[in-house]
């Protein structure tokens, strides 16, 4: 199987399937689709190494990023997602009083939209 | 709030901080506000000739067109039309009723594209950019037809820092710099034209425009709706503005920003590989952004502006980031919100981390207020909740209604 993220970070690719994603809005949807359980399983295991893959990917020059650091930026977008979840609002939606088909989050932003 | 000689507003639950009061204070009462204007369709008709038509509305940026033949369509039902904002060969943006002369199809009928003219579907008559008739199929079978007086009908179209604004006449009485005013020209220099695009969230509430826009100008709300989106917000000291302005119909609130509010466990990890965020002001030291454009009453520990440009369009700035909002209202009891957020371009991997939960953290809190609107709105159209209690917290909100109404009531 070809490898999704730069082989420092191997142990990551199993979060690939469900975690990345390129748009913000698809993200959130696999931020909103997600139990507790699964989402502070996420946020637990990149917070034991957020900081050496900040510094990895600072190393490199940021407009030049290969598809395996993007990659890896990528994951910690949707990081950033569950964070939300677990450091706010102990829950996936943010609030019960509006469904989150109500409130959209368009994808066409532009280049750096994303 | 009766403060006719005060320079600033101090209260007992604000230990570190006051409100300076950056401008005078325009004598707006300090009784209940009646639920009248947000429940009446009679009122929102009033609403819609008086203040609608007769002020510049913000509609879009100029980067979304930025060549010729570009366009996007607006669908602006509180003036009961569809708009065409369009740029020309000369680079001009124009922007018109989006109504073919001949029998009034929609010419644009998509949200944005580009076009080397605009030929409508239904007989194929053709407008250029400048919306001047150009082509009309079989011309000889319109007795004395005189295209030069066929033209797409106009709106008046403008720009102030790449911000697009139309105006329902075609030739408006005060141009759209004067509208802006003093206001506008505080945030003069804020490099608009360097941040990025990257966000747009929209949602349909049902609740009056009024009672959407107010739950976005004052930091009262903040301190208990949004004490989870932000954690430490929960300090009631937060809800009182560090200063506030009023400009006419407009008005801007700066909020404090409360020196010991911690960041997360994840943002403190985050935080030190770039320089601002929402919840991260530029310390003095980094100074992405300057600082031109920004607090215009030079607060002593100032987060961010909210600017509110009556009637329905908020550009609020931060240290390297803006957003704005758009409240279209579709009905006296509907209303639909835009929200646009820009940033400074990332220039590492770290500092697009740090853009990612401003991002997140304004989307998500800004989810928080769509949960208030719709049930505000129907405990005022019960009739049980007939008047809304207001605190000097809260001054912007009271300015919204004070000059709507004395709009309205001007005739």
């Amino acid at each position: 199987m070809s490898q999704l993220l730069p082989s420092e970070f191997s142990e990551y690719e199993i979060y690939c399937e469900k975690w990345l994603h390129p748009t913000e809005a698809r993200r959130n949807t696999a931020r909103i689709n997600s139990n507790m359980e699964d989402i502070q399983a996420f946020y637990d295991a990149v917070m034991l190494r957020l900081e050496e893959m900040t510094i990895y990917l600072n190393d490199q020059p940021y407009r030049e990023l290969n598809s395996q650091q993007q990659n890896l930026l990528d994951l910690i977008l949707a990081f950033v997602e569950a964070t939300s979840a677990v450091e706010r609002f102990q829950r996936p939606i943010v609030t019960p009083l509006f469904p989150p088909e109500r409130f959209l989050i368009h994808e066409s932003t532009g280049a750096t939209g994303a | 709030m009766n403060a006719p000689d005060k320079k600033s507003l101090s209260y007992a639950f604000s230990p570190n901080h006051n409100m300076t009061l950056g401008t005078d204070v325009p004598d707006m009462g300090s009784g209940p506000i009646s639920t009248e204007s947000v429940t009446s369709p009679e009122y929102y008709e009033q609403e819609r000739e008086k203040i609608f038509k007769r002020s510049w509305l913000e509609v879009g940026r100029t980067e979304e067109i930025a060549d010729e033949g570009d366009y996007f369509t607006r669908e602006l039902k509180v003036l009961g039309t569809n708009v065409i904002v369009i740029r020309g060969r000369d680079g001009q943006i124009r922007a018109f009723h989006n109504m073919c002369t001949h029998r009034g199809m929609a010419l644009g009928t998509e949200e944005c594209g580009n076009e080397r003219t605009l030929v409508c579907e239904f007989h194929g008559w053709a407008f250029g950019l400048d919306g001047k008739l150009q082509h009309v199929p079989a011309v000889e079978s319109f007795p004395g037809i005189d295209k030069s007086q066929l033209g797409l009908k106009a709106l008046a179209c403008d720009t102030w820092n790449g911000f697009i604004f139309i105006h329902w006449q075609p030739e408006p009485e005060q141009s759209l710099i004067d509208f802006l005013g003093p206001m506008a020209a505080d945030m003069d220099g804020f490099p608009f034209d360097r941040c990025n695009h990257i966000a747009h969230y929209s949602s349909t509430v049902k609740a009056n425009w009024k009672v959407c826009i107010d739950a976005f100008q004052e930091a009262y709300h903040a301190t208990y709706l949004h004490r989870n989106a932000i954690p430490g917000a929960g300090d009631i000291e937060l809800a009182l503005p560090s200063s506030v302005r009023f400009y006419g119909p407009h008005r801007s609130v700066s909020c404090w920003f409360k020196p010991d509010l911690a960041p997360t466990a994840s943002e403190a990890i985050s935080y030190k590989y770039g320089p601002v965020g929402f919840s991260k002001p530029a310390d003095d030291e980094v100074d992405l952004a300057g600082d031109a454009g920004l607090n215009p009453s030079n607060d002593e520990s100032w987060w961010f502006d909210i600017n509110v440009f009556n009637p329905n369009f908020f550009c609020d700035l931060g240290g390297g980031w803006y957003f704005t909002y758009n409240f279209w209202p579709n009905a006296v009891n509907e209303t639909v919100w835009n929200m646009n957020i820009y940033q400074l371009e990332a220039q590492t991997a770290g500092e697009r981390i740090v853009q990612e939960f401003t991002r997140v953290v304004l989307r998500d809190t800004v989810y928080e207020d769509m949960s208030t609107m719709e049930l505000s709105q129907k405990a005022f159209d019960s009739g049980i909740i007939k008047e809304q209690f207001l605190g000097d917290m809260e001054i912007a909100v009271r300015h919204q209604y004070w000059v709507n109404d004395n709009l309205v009531k001007q005739g």
